[in-house]
């Protein structure tokens, strides 16, 4: 140890003498690699879109941002980790509308759902629509939520799983009409669509998975339930236009609350510009998500009232049940 | 008939690129190397090498590769499987029943050459069925709703209690224990968890791929371990490769029945190579005209499961490609492979991405070729890697399997699955407890169950719903009868039940 002091002294020194020349002591952050935590499995919709916007946002922040997958617990595993993170800046993460979705139904999470993050900056949703096969009597969201009402319980519909932002969607959607339906959960948003192929449901709720089948004319979109209409279906009315409120299907970047202020800056800053990379655009275009720029404060309210609407609509129907 | 002619021309003047070529050869090699080694099965390979895949470019060439990997470790399972009793990769387990005790018996030859060529040829007659018929099959695994995936999970269970190799009470026991262990998570339906004792990681329910790797990998590393042997590499010769005369007779019809099956399995989203390879065995085992053998070295107990697997491997392909429904674990990696190259697989993807459709198709009959070259005369040459002295190999396995569980979700959760698998793996052995009964109901009870209820969900609350659709009845019905025929076996046989239990 003692022979290794001298040395110690001397980088010191040196530290010391170029900080003077230099300027401030600290460099400015970011002056290492950042880490961003993806709560889902490499491959799936949020995995490829974050990762394109992380290399985007690589250029306007000068490091490398790495990427590290820790999917489970419908997300749980990787918040948990995130939440637990040291807040410097140097992990951050990405938030879907699952996480604190979960947390509204009642399942214990090993953290505060809106509390225990900072707020970057948010970069789209993800395309939610509520579908029909084409040879089927309902030809507008109307004449599906009138025989909801005529036969309540009769039509049955699928979803991704409990308490996902398409179960909660449909779920204010019948509090808001009176039409009553039954939940048919499936296991993940893949399996929905052969539910719905198959006739095992009446219609789904569910992310873009329907988009090919649209496409070729076996599956009618009746509406969808982002805050503005999908560029990709320019004559489907949103389920606001229609007099109903929907869930938003949040995509946004966070890190552990309690991350300085400039540092958090910086990071919006950087994710913020990075919304126009033109790589990134396009993987959001492919995977029919919306591209949405929102300063961090703006994610957090709007997450903290999605999460008030959620408990909401899980009282009533969990009442109803 | 002739449109999908022309299609399969265009697609291997794709395949016979040497570019495409070079990239199943590797596919195939190391879908082999992987599945000679126990431990390394498909999944983790082709995970590990997802973002290599990336940097291909190609989308074509990096498919290609993925999938040889995939049917390439169906073909190296068998090897292992073979010479040391423990399953290369998860679909061989069944193969370990009859072809470890052909090469007790000095005959680990003919084993290991009635698996490579009752693997090629399911993989040959599946890919041309799979380009002839596919996209007309796939609109048929659509009416499969959940009453029907209750069906075949119940059919599955009556299935797998034949499979039990020792008592009828073991068996059932280990189908049980694997219910238990397999309705551990969250329940789909309500969205409550049951049995997770407020552990976070056991909220999806405990890993497969761990506990597979740990009940059947590590549990074989551990008493081979105790034995200070090398691995029990049964023969030193691997002796007269050609299968005789006799062997031939019994294995045509179990390679036919089991490319048939496994086939018609692997069309099923949900079914996969290991359902395949038990079907076939169960089925051989019943038709036999010398059950007796089964257990105790039958040839067909090979030729059937190995031929079985492959051919589910290659059926697979179609939910995957036609529906964008990934039926095992193995496919859902490729899906995510798909996506990575920018290709949505779906109902889309023969006219949006016809080229990587038809090229990958028509890459497996070159790829097939391959595997046989690789798998028949060289097999000599894979079975030194398992001669390779045990305190080298064992723990280099221990090592690539942590690496390939950690590798999966960045968990070291599932590491200590792996390891705790491993010990009851051990146990098992020891106390001769059969752990493939326990995978089998492992698996199916998530099936079992959120089909069940997913059914009443639809059927209003009424059972009815279970008898009034065909499809769903008819599989009741073979169900009932399997369990029916193997009551009344047993009740037959009751007397002589404990004198069995004492040998």
């Amino acid at each position: 140890m003692s022979t290794r002091k001298p040395l110690g002294l001397a980088a010191l020194l040196a530290a010391a003498v170029l900080a003077a020349t230099v300027g401030p002591v600290r460099a400015e952050f970011p002056d290492k690699p950042i880490t961003l935590i993806i709560p889902w499995a490499a491959g799936g919709s949020t995995d490829q879109a974050a990762r394109m916007l992380a290399k985007a946002a690589e250029a306007h922040l000068g490091q490398p941002v790495v990427v590290e997958n820790k999917p489970g617990g419908s997300t749980n595993i990787g918040m948990a980790e995130l939440a637990r993170a040291k807040p410097d800046g140097y992990t951050i993460g990405t938030l879907s509308s699952t996480s604190y979705l979960l947390a509204a139904q009642g399942r214990q999470v090993p953290f505060d759902p809106i509390g225990a993050f900072s707020y970057v900056s948010y970069f789209g949703d993800n395309l939610i629509g509520i579908t029909v096969l084409s040879k089927s009597r309902w030809t507008t969201l109307a004449d599906l939520l009138a025989e909801g009402k005529a036969s309540p319980g009769k039509v049955k519909y699928g979803t991704a799983g409990v308490a996902t932002t398409q179960h909660l969607t449909t779920e204010a959607l019948q509090r808001a009409s009176g039409a009553r339906f039954v939940h048919i959960p499936q296991q993940g948003s893949a399996a929905s669509v052969p539910a719905l192929l198959g006739e095992h449901v009446d219609f789904l709720t569910e992310t873009s998975v329907w988009g090919p089948f649209v496409k070729d004319g076996q599956v009618r979109l009746l509406a969808v339930a982002t805050p503005k209409r999908a560029a990709a279906y320019p004559d489907v009315p949103t389920l606001n236009e229609l007099g109903f409120t929907s869930l938003r299907s949040v995509q946004a970047i966070i890190a552990p609350a309690g991350v300085p202020e400039p540092v958090r800056a910086r990071l919006e800053g950087a994710f913020r510009k990075a919304l126009a990379d033109a790589t990134f655009r396009q993987t959001m275009e492919r995977l029919s998500m919306e591209v949405v720029d929102m300063p961090g404060a703006e994610v957090k309210a709007l997450v903290e009232s999605q999460y008030a609407l959620a408990k909401d609509l899980v009282a009533s129907f969990g009442k109803k049940q | 008939m002739i449109e999908s002619l022309q299609q399969i021309g265009y697609g291997l003047a794709l395949a016979l690129q040497p570019a495409n070529l070079l990239y199943a050869f590797v596919g195939s090699l190391l879908g082999t190397l992987v599945g000679v080694l126990p431990g390394l099965g498909p999944v983790t390979t082709i995970a590990v090498l997802l973002p290599v895949t990336y940097q291909v470019g190609d989308p074509l060439g990096a498919v290609i590769m993925l999938a040889s990997i995939y049917y390439g470790a169906m073909y190296g399972g068998s090897t292992t499987s073979i010479l040391l009793k423990v399953p290369g990769e998860a679909a061989s387990v069944i193969t370990c029943i009859d072809g470890y005790e052909m090469a007790k018996q000095g005959r680990a030859g003919p084993a290991l050459a009635i698996a490579a060529i009752g693997s090629f040829v399911a993989g040959t007659v599946s890919v041309v069925a799979l380009s002839l018929v596919g996209p007309v099959f796939a609109r048929y695994a659509l009416s499969f709703g959940p009453p029907e995936y209750f069906a075949l999970a119940v059919c599955g269970l009556a299935l797998s209690a034949t499979l039990s190799l020792g008592s009828p009470v073991r068996g059932l026991v280990m189908v049980a224990a694997g219910i238990v262990l397999g309705l551990i998570g969250i329940d789909t339906v309500s969205g409550r968890e049951r049995f997770t004792f407020g552990i976070l990681e056991l909220s999806d329910g405990i890993e497969m791929v761990p506990m597979l790797m740990g009940l059947f990998g590590l549990g074989e590393i551990l008493v081979n371990l105790e034995e200070k042997g090398a691995f029990k590499l049964v023969s030193d010769r691997i002796g007269r490769l050609m299968p005789s005369r006799e062997d031939w007779r019994r294995s045509a019809g179990a390679i036919g029945r089991g490319s048939l099956f496994g086939f018609l399995i692997g069309l099923i989203p949900g079914g996969g190579a290991i359902l395949g390879a038990l079907v076939s065995y169960t089925v051989e085992k019943r038709i036999s005209k010398h059950p007796e053998e089964f257990g105790r070295g039958a040839i067909a107990g090979v030729a059937g499961p190995e031929s079985a697997n492959n051919a589910a491997a290659s059926a697979s392909f179609i939910p995957l490609l036609t529906l964008g429904l990934p039926s095992n674990a193995v496919t859902a990696v490729l899906f995510a492979g798909l996506l990575i190259q920018n290709v949505q697989p779906g109902p889309l993807m023969m006219t949006e991405h016809r080229d990587v459709f038809w090229g990958v198709i028509s890459s497996m009959y070159v790829g097939n070729v391959m595997l046989l070259i690789l798998n028949l005369p060289l097999v000599g040459l894979w079975a030194q890697l398992l001669r390779v002295p045990f305190w080298i190999l064992g723990p280099a396995i221990l090592t690539v399997a942590i690496f390939g569980t950690f590798s999966l979700r960045n968990s070291w959760f599932d590491v200590g699955v792996l390891m705790a698998s491993g010990a009851v793996g051990y146990l098992f052995r020891k106390a001769s407890l059969d752990a493939g009964p326990l995978i089998m109901a492992f698996i199916l009870a998530n099936i079992l169950d959120t089909s069940l209820r997913q059914s009443l969900l639809m059927g209003d609350g009424h059972p009815a719903i279970f008898v009034t659709r065909p499809i769903c009845a008819t599989i009741l019905a073979v169900a009932l009868a399997v369990v029916t025929v193997q009551l009344v076996a047993w009740l037959r046989r009751r007397p002589g039940l404990i004198r069995d239990e004492a040998t």
